[in-house]
């Protein structure tokens, strides 16, 4: 066979066979990564929610833009059910607008989960809020009285207190008027 | 003369060790051996690539037409290259999937690979070719795990592996030179001098004894011609 036909041939032969195979690779390897990739980008989500199949985003209602809320995700179960939400805040506390206090908050069954704080500029009373704030049982995040109050009570900070506490009830107002 | 393949392997392996006899592959030893455990990694790739390639290459060597055998090679290479990428990137931890980053893609261009299916690949047989690429495989493993044990126990001052330390010295007297590129210079160096003078050694030692096998035979041969 002419080799101006043969050569190129054989390399087509050769390229089609490697790209089966990088094919068929690409194939078992492709659905992991993908997941791997969502679930590393979600990794902050499953601190509040380690049983999630995955999260959705929703949209905020105007109530919740005014409250200081910037984000808010459903986490759903693997039937797509809604095990509960995650609302993320940035509220501006004693320290005051330049270092504003972020953080995120679950709420599932009526109640308050978990609050993890991603970024502040408090010292002092309001230092000691961030940090009592971040590892408070779920009974303390639900007091019987006013969320405020009971709070600032518990670590005499007042101002970041009542900025976090007023975002976080916004958050549970709109859970339980939504379909939850 | 046919080598064994004992001594195909002991070749790639040992004498012609490709980081501390013929210096090839040096940017994945410089660069990916801050610890054992991407040593381990990163061997592992360069096993599987150029166990592949080698196999691949020498099952084809006679149908590979002559004129086109480079750019085969490099499909080959960069096809296996690929697979192994997207293996560790979907089933590898993926803090050591990014600490290796680029020198995964980059065993592509790895003269090791490229070498031994042109040096030894496409003239010998399948079994002597997986011989070949376990021996030099083997002897890059060396390399790299020597290095980045070395590294990483100088550096930190621990060995790490799957998130479990073991303290060696205490962390106040290590070194963190030995964590930046220079302290792979430095301990690189170190283990070539020593490398060489042990290897010049057994050299000496080896042909100490074939003179000596040598010259007993011929003192026979003599003794009997009288």
């Amino acid at each position: 066979m002419n080799k101006m036909i043969k050569l190129p041939l054989f390399l087509g032969v050769v390229g089609g066979l490697c790209g089966g195979l990088l094919a068929a690779t690409n194939y078992l390897t492709h659905d992991k990564i993908v997941a791997d990739a969502e679930k590393r980008a979600n990794a902050a989500l499953y601190v509040h929610f380690a049983d999630a199949a995955k999260f959705e985003d929703a949209t905020l209602s105007d109530t919740l833009t005014a409250a200081s809320v910037t984000g808010k995700k459903n986490a759903l179960t693997s039937d797509n059910n809604v095990m509960g939400s995650i609302y993320f805040c940035s509220v501006v506390g004693y320290a005051g607008k330049s270092t504003p206090i972020e953080f995120s908050v679950s709420i599932a069954s009526g109640n308050v989960k978990k609050i993890v704080v991603t970024g502040s500029g408090e010292s002092a009373a309001g230092a000691k809020f961030i940090s009592w704030v971040g590892e408070a049982s779920e009974a303390d995040l639900n007091p019987t009285g006013s969320r405020a109050d009971t709070w600032k009570a518990t670590t005499g900070s007042s101002i970041s207190t009542k900025a976090v506490a007023i975002a976080v009830d916004a958050c549970l107002a709109d859970y339980q008027g939504g379909t939850k | 003369m046919k080598k064994s393949k004992l001594s195909i392997f002991m070749n790639g392996f040992i004498y012609e060790n490709p980081a501390f006899v013929i210096f090839l592959g040096m940017c994945p030893v410089l660069g990916t051996t801050t610890s054992v455990e991407n040593g381990v990694y990163m061997s592992l790739c360069v096993l599987f690539v150029l166990l592949l390639s080698n196999t691949v290459i020498s099952a084809l060597r006679k149908i590979i037409p002559d004129e086109i055998r480079l750019p085969v090679y490099i499909i080959l290479i960069a096809t296996l290259v690929s697979v192994v990428d997207m293996l560790f990137h979907a089933y590898l931890d993926y803090g050591i999937y990014q600490s290796l980053g680029s020198f995964i893609s980059l065993i592509v261009v790895n003269c090791i690979i490229l070498g031994r299916a042109e040096e030894f690949a496409n003239k010998n047989t399948v079994v002597d070719s997986i011989f070949d690429a376990l021996g030099y495989a083997a002897g890059f493993a060396l390399a790299l795990i020597s290095v980045s044990f070395f590294r990483e126990v100088l550096g930190t001052g621990k060995l790490s592996w799957a998130g479990n330390s073991v303290t060696i010295i205490p962390e106040d007297y290590a070194i963190k030179l030995f964590q930046r590129p220079a302290g792979a210079f430095i301990v690189l160096g170190c283990i070539v001098a020593l490398y060489s003078v042990i290897l010049r050694l057994v050299n000496e030692n080896k042909e100490k004894k074939a003179a000596l096998k040598a010259a007993q035979e011929k003192a026979v041969s003599t003794a009997e011609v009288k």
